[in-house]
């Protein structure tokens, strides 16, 4: 779990603890943005994001909410996710802020068993 | 066939790749189809096509519940219109690329179109009057938009209704109105009613054809030509051309200003419709106004005067200068240019032949600069290049002719195929033309293209007009009948486009900010639905419990934020139109099931029961 993704996110710092605030406006971003196409526990548009920070690095979740037309054409894992679902993850997050929150809200999630 | 056009030389000058864009943008009427079309040049490409006055199925204008009310008028519902002359809005007579007005001549309308999303934003009626034809120039600072009658109608001002009198009571009761349409061009205006009637000027009984509005030492003035000052009323092609001279009615609007202040205006009733977007709801609103101010000339000296002009003249335009007055003599092969600087000393000098309806009437010689021998057969429209060069439309001949103004000769002349009607060139009206290109509008196509049967679009011919002779680049059909248009070089526009529409910021009372909100509410034999789309699916995408006798409302929220991903809706057996959902807007399509059965709508089913049937609401996606 090395791969950062392609964008124009290099290096993301995360802190052991979870910040709470960031969450809830990650969660609001997430149900406005997100969830019309990806549930948490199943696969729907998109693929379930339960075990996200898991199986990818902070920087290539980042990269892949803020630049995935690139990744999609350049990336292995990019490329291999559109080949499975067939439908272009669309740039709904311009702002690395908000993507950020949405990271946050990604590892709370993954945090709760 | 004949008048070769193109050579590989002319197809490379046109030739834009994919990815670099044109030059300029022209706005072209799409005269009995109702629509603005939006052409890229030098490539000819069409780009857009803007419903202004008419219903548009691609994308649900005029059908949908949020646009319907953009063609209400007076009389009811009307779905379509015959959309004339786009004006640009001005900026110290310069083109600034803000909004773009157009007329509606059958239906008297006149149309604003927002420039940032290309769409019609607007729409006022033209109370008291028939055949808005000298519509919508506007004065330099967009101050107004004109409305002139074509046709001169029997209103009674004090009803603010039409009499009922013999038609051949013309002279005695039919009268013509020049409405002068107030824009309110404050950025920060925070309503979305920007049009106005601020006042109409009651005129004689002619028919104002054209207009165009001064700059430079004429702002503050706007010119309207007439033709049938005989006041005739029928075989009006043989009737109303008696008379050796007609008129250029010339309105000081700043005069008019000030005797309104001063209380010269009279208001009276009047009911009128006024159509506007507001844009967080994503609706247009219908107002119905009831009251417009008239000014009579006998209440207000100075307010206008006519120029005697020869026989039909057409258009009237000023060149950039804003001093000459080319007047675009239909009738008469001698192409009359006025000095406005004459026109204000023969005022000062009384040099009036008659007064008509209180307006008084300016000699020929003491307004007319000069005849431009012979131009041509049936001059009809004046477009300038800003070198001193006026371009006139010629009818009959079908030609363009290539005038020095000064010197009043025409230098060059080229043909064009057939029977041109109006010309542009990219801000040819304005202080400031780009003079390179010159687009040609034809009214007979014939022999052009492959045929396909009897009914033919018109055509369009793109000609250089950079160097010394005119040379004709690139021939295309257009859509409707293009009357005027407009042009802007791009730069001033393609910047301030915007792509989607935020979501955060949709005040539709039915939309959906996410998948959650989704829902189907009954309320009576009313059913809402609560819809949303993005790529791939609709949420919602399938009901039950609709039953015969139900209306149903498909409210559907894009919820895609990216640049071009729009959205489509339908429903099977519906008696309306697709409805295209943009990024982040709110559109609605209303259905009225007839039978029971299931329907599809797109990629959805919607189960529809008998009247009396209890199956339970019910609805969702992937379940």
């Amino acid at each position: 779990m090395k791969n950062k993704g392609i964008g124009p996110i290099n290096e993301v710092k995360l802190s052991p603890q979870i910040d709470m605030n960031l969450v809830k406006k990650g969660e609001d971003l997430f149900k406005i943005k997100c969830s019309a196409c990806h549930k948490i526990e199943e696969r729907y548009v998109g693929p379930a994001l339960k075990g996200v920070t898991q199986r990818r690095t902070p920087e290539w979740i980042m990269n892949m909410i803020l630049n995935p037309e690139e990744m999609t054409k350049k990336d292995p894992i990019a490329k291999e996710l559109l080949a499975e679902y067939l439908t272009p993850m669309v740039a709904q997050v311009k702002d690395t802020s908000e993507a950020r929150a949405i990271l946050e809200y990604l590892r709370f999630v993954d945090s709760q068993k | 066939m004949w008048g070769k056009v193109g050579s590989e030389d002319a197809a490379r000058a046109v030739y834009v790749p994919p990815c670099q864009y044109d030059e300029f943008y022209a706005f072209v009427s799409g005269g009995f189809d109702g629509q603005l079309l939006v052409y890229g040049l030098p490539s000819g490409r069409l780009l857009k096509i803007i419903p202004v006055f008419s219903q548009y199925p691609r994308n649900g204008y005029g059908y949908s519940e949020e646009t319907k009310n953009f063609l209400m008028t007076s009389h009811g519902f009307i779905p379509w219109g015959d959309l004339h002359h786009p004006a640009l809005s001005k900026t110290d007579g310069v083109p600034d690329g803000r909004w773009i007005f157009a007329n509606e001549n059958n239906t008297p309308r006149v149309a604003m179109i927002d420039l940032r999303k290309f769409e019609t934003v607007e729409i006022i009626e033209i109370p008291n009057s028939a055949g808005n034809h000298s519509s919508p120039f506007v004065t330099q600072n967009t101050e107004y938009v004109v409305a002139g009658t074509r046709f001169s109608v029997p209103t009674d001002v004090t009803t603010g209704k039409f009499k009922d009198v013999p038609i051949a009571s013309y002279k005695d009761n039919f009268r013509g109105t020049i409405t002068f349409i107030k824009v309110n061009n404050d950025p920060n205006y925070k309503g979305e009613d920007r049009m106005s009637i601020a006042f109409k000027l009651l005129v004689s009984g002619f028919d104002y054809d054209l207009a165009h509005c001064g700059k430079g030492p004429s702002h503050g003035w706007c010119f309207f030509t007439s033709y049938n000052t005989e006041e005739a009323y029928t075989l009006i092609e043989t009737n109303a051309s008696q008379n050796d001279k007609d008129y250029i009615l010339a309105v000081k609007w700043k005069k008019a200003e000030e005797c309104i202040a001063q209380g010269k205006g009279k208001k009276f009733p009047a009911t009128y419709y006024h159509n506007y977007y507001d844009e967080k709801k994503h609706m247009a609103v219908s107002r119905v106004e009831k009251e417009v101010t008239i000014l009579t000339p006998q209440d207000c000296s100075g307010v206008a005067y006519y120029l005697s002009t020869p026989k039909s003249p057409h258009g009237v335009d000023v060149d950039p200068t804003g001093d000459y007055i080319v007047a675009g003599g239909k009738l008469s092969a001698d192409l009359p240019i006025h000095s406005f600087s004459k026109m204000i000393k023969a005022i000062e000098n009384k040099e009036f032949e008659k007064e008509v309806f209180g307006i008084p009437v300016l000699k020929f010689e003491a307004v007319n600069y000069c005849l431009v021998p012979k131009a041509c057969l049936g001059p009809l429209h004046t477009e300038f290049d800003g070198k001193g060069y006026g371009y006139t439309s010629c009818f009959v001949s079908s030609e363009v002719i290539k005038t020095d103004i000064k010197n009043c000769q025409v230098v060059d002349r080229i043909q064009v195929y057939y029977n041109i009607g109006h010309l542009m060139i990219p801000g040819g009206d304005s202080r400031k033309p780009w003079g390179k290109y010159l687009l040609a509008m034809n009214k007979i196509t014939k022999d052009r293209y492959l045929p396909v049967g009897p009914e033919l679009h018109q055509s369009a011919q793109l000609i250089d007009i950079s160097g010394e002779k005119m040379r004709i680049l690139l021939d295309f059909p257009t859509l409707g009948e293009p009357h005027y248009a407009n042009g802007i070089h791009a730069d001033v526009i393609k910047e301030k486009t915007i792509q989607y529409y935020d979501l955060r910021e949709n005040e539709h009372p039915y939309a959906v900010k996410s998948e959650a909100e989704t829902r189907v509410e009954r309320k009576g034999n009313v059913v809402h639905v609560y819809m949303s789309a993005i790529r791939t699916h609709f949420t919602p995408d399938n009901i039950e419990g609709i039953r015969v006798g139900d209306t149903v409302y498909f409210h559907v929220t894009n919820l895609d934020q990216e640049y071009d991903i729009h959205h489509g809706f339908a429903i099977f057996g519906a008696e309306n139109a697709n409805i295209l959902i943009m990024p982040g807007e709110t559109r609605t399509l209303k259905w009225v099931p007839k039978a029971p059965g299931v329907h599809q709508e797109m990629q959805g089913y919607v189960r529809v029961s008998p009247a009396n049937a209890n199956v339970p609401l019910k609805w969702g996606t992937g379940k």
